[in-house]
């Protein structure tokens, strides 16, 4: 995020929230109750979403567009904004570049046209247009919705283009802020558990930056930026990858195309080594990708050990042990795990890692475990007098001027035919995270949400002969799960839904695996479906 | 009864709250008012979402898998089997052949460790997670 | 005059999360929550959200003061306590009339002892009438009210009802500005 979460408490009846592709009060509810109250008080709340979610029903504007047309939605909202000259001209001039490209691409998606390749009438774009170009202060929260498309670096890239067309960047109220689905995706990447990047975002290709981290510690390291997941599992199956490392996840349901992972993720090498790949799982539960690896660790739960997460807003705060591991606390099982492959590892602790990364990662410099006692604290924090940066890019942006981005509609790469005649889009309930490991652990939990069923539209299920929870069979091309119906409107005609939060029908067997070419995420939210009674 | 302030383990709005716990087991979990987060709430999964820590499928023991069945092992039989396999793989096919994905689940130290431990001691940049997912 | 206090929801509010329903289930168990989990124990709220394409609320009892379930139960097992309308479930033998009766749906059938969990239990438990007790003897008060997340509950107290209704016969007194 931009922005941080709290400035939702000071939005006014002058100021506008523009939700798009995050069902917030499901998967973020305190930020989706925190945007229910700002439009209380007369904020003006728009929402993008092709689903009835909680924050759709009570929307000034609702723009309830096919799966994956963002980009075309959002140019055409552009394109009223240009035409009506509701641009916030003094911002384009003195902090961006390259507006004449993007004025160029967006005046040709009229809202009629817009209209077309998205189903929201007209004028409905139109008026979300005025509403977020006449706020004095418009933010734009976005989460997997925006993301997990094949064009999901163009949704992104649509969302700041129109934040920068209104000026809504680098002051209160405003921003892009992506909504964080789980607990410490902020951390894992600020923390350079990504194969193109050390701590802090800087790059393994830069020698300045190599050489720092060769020299605080010892090794010589590869310059070379290293795979992805979708990589990885590439990799396996054609043989480039014999071992694979697996730390708290778990792709054989959160991934998409399950099938294809299993395939390759049990891919037996048959060259004359004969060798097998080697896969460790480290996690709470002996979970479906644990079940297939070589060998398995305990690790410990959040309420087992001490450390830091960083949460979406970019805060790093505490995790305190409250009570005894019952496997081992994951730091130390990674200390362990240095030491037994002949690398020197001695951390007292948690805190002696922290204070380690600290040192070479300049955002969190100033960034202590004494000071954290104090409540957390947001990077970039360079030094232990600075209090902590809550918004990005004020007076410019972080790479200099603002560029804007003009992007064409692009349109999913799957898509329903007489086959599979219908959208499949995936998400979360509220009660439930991820691929259900904890949630479904708990008794509250999942005895308020026990079961998956696929939503489907009142009119598809006549067609096809579906009664509310009748017994429904879901195909996609590459796998199929029987679950129950949930006949109803939260979904329009056409469009389907499915969580990936139950193992026993678990969605991710359905879910597309084509990705965005730049960020690699898979296009979860569109794919074509067949649904049909299944005989009980 | 014992009170420890942590961190909500599950969405990104990083909710702080208090966890109470009576003889080795938490009770229940109460949101943190003076915070700039969560002011004194907590949604369903951050209020209720702490039992699994008790749950009885929790690995307790390393397991190792020794002719195709998954055997409990201790933890120096499985880092030796790690360690052995890893140092093999490198040696025939170098460290680029191993990768590991790391976990937006756990905490920022863990995370550095790992990257670490690829990075340094495996010596490839092969590490993600799922941030996309 | 002697009101009841009651808890309801409020739609414009409600985010649907079902925070509530756990809430109330747990703020009746017997045992921890953990236990609740290895024994497998019935989930029992006594409140119901509902869903609707327009809003969603949980929807509980009233306490009325002429509460048609209690007048229409045979056992005279439905009475009034402290303010509250209970079920003594000892009374009870399930004839599900108070179900017919409440004009609300507030009114629900269960395991009696569901909420004192013991593996064997259950199998065996009568099903008796289970509703809203506003928390009788909870220390935080009603379990619903402090767990939901969007504060969308109001507890009606009847002096607030009454300074509520005053209020808003003022309101409609003033002429429009
Ligand atoms: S159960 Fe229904 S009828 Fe009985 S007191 Fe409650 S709301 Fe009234
Ligand atoms: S179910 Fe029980 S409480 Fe309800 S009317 Fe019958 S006997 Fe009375
Ligand atoms: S007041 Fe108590 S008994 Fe009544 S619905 Fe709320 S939690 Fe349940
Ligand atoms: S806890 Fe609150 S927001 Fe959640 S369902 Fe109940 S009333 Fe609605």
């Amino acid at each position: 995020m931009t922005n941080a979460i709290l400035e939702l408490k000071e939005f006014t009846v002058r100021d506008a929230i523009f939700a798009i592709g995050t069902n917030a009060t499901d998967c973020h509810p305190l930020i989706g109750v925190y945007m229910l109250e700002a439009h209380a008080r007369g904020t003006k709340l728009i929402v993008a979403d092709p689903r009835r979610t909680e924050l759709a029903k009570h929307a000034d504007i609702w723009l309830r567009h096919r799966p994956g047309t963002d980009v075309a939605l959002l140019n055409g909202m552009m394109h009223v904004i240009l035409t009506e000259s509701l641009m916030d001209r003094d911002f384009i001039a003195a902090r961006t570049e390259n507006f004449d490209a993007l004025r160029e691409t967006v005046l040709a998606y009229p809202p009629e046209r817009a209209s077309a390749i998205t189903h929201v009438p007209a004028d409905k774009i139109a008026a979300a247009a005025r509403m977020f170009a006449r706020a004095e202060n418009a933010a734009t929260y976005y989460t997997m919705g925006i993301t997990q498309h094949v064009t999901g670096v163009d949704n992104v890239l649509s969302v700041s283009n129109l934040a920068l067309l209104t000026g809504n960047l680098g002051k209160p109220k405003a921003g892009v802020n992506p909504l964080r689905g789980q607990n410490n995706v902020q951390g894992a990447c600020d923390m350079g558990a990504l194969p193109n990047v050390f701590p802090a975002y800087q790059p393994v290709t830069d020698d300045k930056i190599r050489e720092k981290f060769e020299k605080a510690w010892g090794v010589p390291l590869s310059g070379k930026p290293g795979l992805t997941i979708p990589d990885v599992l590439h990799g396996l199956e054609h043989g480039s990858v014999k071992a694979l490392f697996i730390f708290g996840e778990n792709p054989m349901r959160s991934d998409p195309d399950i099938n294809h992972v299993k395939h390759c993720m049990e891919n037996v090498d048959f060259s004359p080594l004969k060798e097998a790949r080697f896969i460790v799982v480290q996690d709470l539960f002996l979970t479906e990708t644990a079940e297939i690896a070589d060998v398995v660790l305990p690790g410990a739960s959040f309420a087992e050990k001490d450390g830091t997460f960083s949460n979406t807003e970019r805060r790093v705060q505490r995790v305190r042990q409250a009570v005894a591991p019952v496997g081992k606390p994951d730091w130390l099982i990674l200390t362990e795990l240095m030491r037994a492959m002949g690398t020197k590892a001695d951390y007292a602790g948690p805190e002696a890692v922290f204070d380690e990364m600290r040192t070479l990662a300049p955002s969190y410099a100033g960034i202590s475990y004494a000071r954290l006692e104090q409540g957390g604290i947001p990077w970039p924090c360079p030094n232990e007098s600075h209090p902590g940066t809550p918004i990005l890019h004020v007076g410019k942006c972080n790479r200099g001027p603002g560029l804007f981005c003009a992007v064409d509609f692009k349109p999913p790469a799957e898509n329903p035919d007489e086959s599979y005649p219908l959208i499949l889009t995936t998400g979360r309930v509220a009660a439930h995270y991820h691929t259900g490991t904890m949630t479904r652990r708990c008794w509250g939990l999942d005895a308020a949400h026990p079961e998956e069923s696929l939503e489907i539209h009142p009119e598809d299920a006549a067609r096809l002969g579906i009664a509310h929870d009748d017994p429904i069979r879901v195909t996609t091309r590459r796998g199929t799960l029987t679950t129950k119906a949930n006949v109803t409107t939260r979904v329009p005609v056409g469009t389907t839904f499915i969580s990936f939060h139950f193992s026993e029908t678990p969605g991710n067997i359905l879910t597309n695996s084509a990705a965005d070419p730049i960020s690699k995420t898979p296009e979860y939210k569109v794919c074509a479906v067949r649904v049909e009674r299944a005989r009980a | 009864m014992e009170s420890v302030v942590t961190t909500c383990p599950y969405c990104g709005c990083g909710c702080s709250f208090t966890l109470n716990v009576e003889g080795g087991e938490i009770v229940s979990a109460v949101p943190q008012v003076d915070n700039v987060v969560n002011l004194g709430r907590l949604c369903l999964k951050g209020r209720f979402g702490f039992d699994f820590v008790h749950h009885k499928d929790r690995l307790r023991t390393p397991l190792v898998r020794r002719n195709g069945t998954l055997e409990e092992a201790t933890w120096d039989e499985a880092y030796g089997v790690i360690a052995e396999r890893f140092a093999d793989i490198r040696k025939k096919h170098g460290p680029d052949a191993i990768a590991a994905f790391s976990s937006a689940r756990c905490t920022n130290e863990e995370n550095y460790l790992l990257q670490k431990l690829m990075r340094a001691v495996v010596g490839t940049n092969n590490i993600d997670h799922c941030a996309r997912l | 005059m002697n009101m009841s206090t009651f808890v309801v929801a409020n739609p414009r509010k409600c985010i649907a999360c079902k925070s509530c329903e756990i809430a109330c289930a747990v703020a009746h168990l017997k045992t921890t929550v953990a236990t609740a989990g290895a024994v497998d124990a019935p989930f029992q709220p006594r409140l119901c959200l509902v869903q609707t394409p327009l809003a969603a609320m949980p929807v509980q009892c009233r306490q009325c003061e002429d509460a048609p379930c209690a007048a229409i139960c045979p056992a005279r097992a439905i009475t009034r306590r402290d303010g509250a309308v209970v079920v003594d479930t000892d009374r009870c033998f399930g004839c599900k009339s108070c179900m017919l009766a409440c004009p609300f749906g507030a009114m629900d059938m269960a395991a009696a002892g569901g909420e004192a969990p013991d593996a064997a239990a259950p199998a065996k438990a009568r099903t008796v009438a289970h509703k809203c007790d506003l928390c009788a003897g909870r220390p935080g008060g009603p379990a619903c009210v402090e767990a939901c997340p969007a504060l969308a509950f109001v507890v009606v107290r009847p002096d607030e009802l009454q300074k509520t209704v005053a209020d808003r016969r003022r309101a409609a007194a003033m002429p429009p500005a």
